[in-house]
């Protein structure tokens, strides 16, 4: 169990490439192969991961870690999950001293960040059907409404703390009254 | 273009430093906010301006690795700054500043949902919070995919990407290493002709 959720976080942090964002297509393919929470609640989760301070894929392992196995399963998620970032960048500033070698990941990470946005994207894709936002647009037209909403709001460069609260009070006068 | 010796431009004694990095993250973890890039200025006005611990000049090596290496990219700059300063034990202080205070805050955020979550003004917010929650999710693809894609071959490999896992949801697992794959043909194409 603790082993599997190890291994689990070590491969999400292992390809994130392209930042904390990049990591959640990751986590969300992974949660719905182990089943850690329910697929509807994992939204919920980057909800909450998103509007705490500290970086968002951190927080997102710490929930999943906590949830599946409590306060040594949030441990060992967070472990998992930093110990790629530690190797790697350590490994770098120890190897890489021509800018040579830096050019080869980099070429890499020119094919591999058009692959990041469709993952991602494609995340998107699958947490949009499970929050039940493509299947009835007649109920769900004022989930567009605030989708639309919150995608002005970061354009404009709000901080997503901030998009989240307002969507928060948003669903509140929408469906509370 | 990244020095060897790093460990040159510790200030303080070995414990105190270990510390002052710990405290300078804590300070710079709530400002992480909107992604990893955003707090590179944040990052520069305290390592840089306050404490003396990197020049400005190696800020772009620092945003060079925080995004060559996978991970938060905030991790990552608190990796290698921490590291810069005073090794192996200030790239752990710097982590710990990083994921401590947060972790605090998730799991007294974790105890709230997990027991309030049925409330019906809960249940509500959160109707209007995961529809913003897909916004953020396809605005983080467009900002990464607006630096990604430069030309028709990235393009193409969005494309071919999202079309694989629509028709086979294959795993992210091969599909980056294949996106990294393809990153070094363009090289190779163009030392053969």
């Amino acid at each position: 169990m603790l082993i599997n959720l190890f291994l689990a976080f070590f491969k999400i942090g292992l390809l994130g490439f392209g930042g904390g964002y990049a990591m959640i297509p990751l986590m969300e393919q992974a949660n719905r192969a182990h089943h850690w929470i329910p697929n509807q609640q994992f939204t919920d989760i980057i909800a909450i991961a998103g509007s705490s301070p500290g970086p968002i894929a951190t927080n997102s392992a710490l929930f999943i870690g906590y949830h599946t196995a409590g306060p040594l399963g949030a441990i060992i998620a967070i472990f998992g999950n930093l110990l790629p970032s530690f190797i790697l960048v350590l490994g770098i500033i120890k190897t890489v001293t021509h800018q040579a070698h830096l050019t080869i990941v980099q070429k890499c990470l020119y094919g591999i960040h058009p692959v990041i946005a469709a993952l991602i994207l494609y995340a998107g894709l699958i947490m949009s059907k499970q929050t039940d936002l493509l299947s009835s647009p007649a109920t769900a037209y004022p989930q567009y409404l605030i989708f639309i909403f919150s995608i002005i709001l970061l354009v404009k460069k709000v901080s997503p703390v901030w998009v989240i609260g307002c969507s928060g009070l948003l669903g509140i006068a929408i469906y509370g009254f | 273009m990244i020095s060897q010796e790093k460990q040159v431009v510790a200030t303080g004694s070995y414990v105190t430093d270990l510390f002052a990095i710990f405290l300078t993250f804590i300070k710079i973890s709530p400002l992480t906010f909107g992604g990893g890039i955003a707090m590179i200025p944040h990052i520069e006005s305290e390592v840089v301006n306050k404490r003396n611990w990197l020049t400005k000049e190696e800020i772009p090596n620092v945003v060079a690795v925080a995004q060559s290496a996978p991970g938060s990219i905030a991790i990552n700059s608190a990796i290698y700054i921490g590291y810069s300063v005073r090794g192996v034990l200030g790239a752990l202080s710097a982590i710990l500043g990083m994921v401590l205070p947060a972790s605090l805050i998730i799991i007294g955020l974790t105890y709230l949902y997990l027991h309030y979550q049925h409330l019906s003004i809960v249940e509500d917010a959160f109707k209007g919070i995961r529809p913003a929650i897909i916004g953020l999710i396809v605005f983080a693809s467009y900002k990464i995919g607006r630096r990604a894609i430069q030309n028709k071959f990235t393009l193409l490999i969005f494309l071919i990407t999202l079309s694989t896992l629509v028709i086979l949801s294959l795993s992210p697992f091969f599909l980056i290493i294949g996106g990294g794959l393809a990153g070094l043909l363009p090289s190779i194409w163009n030392r053969r002709r």
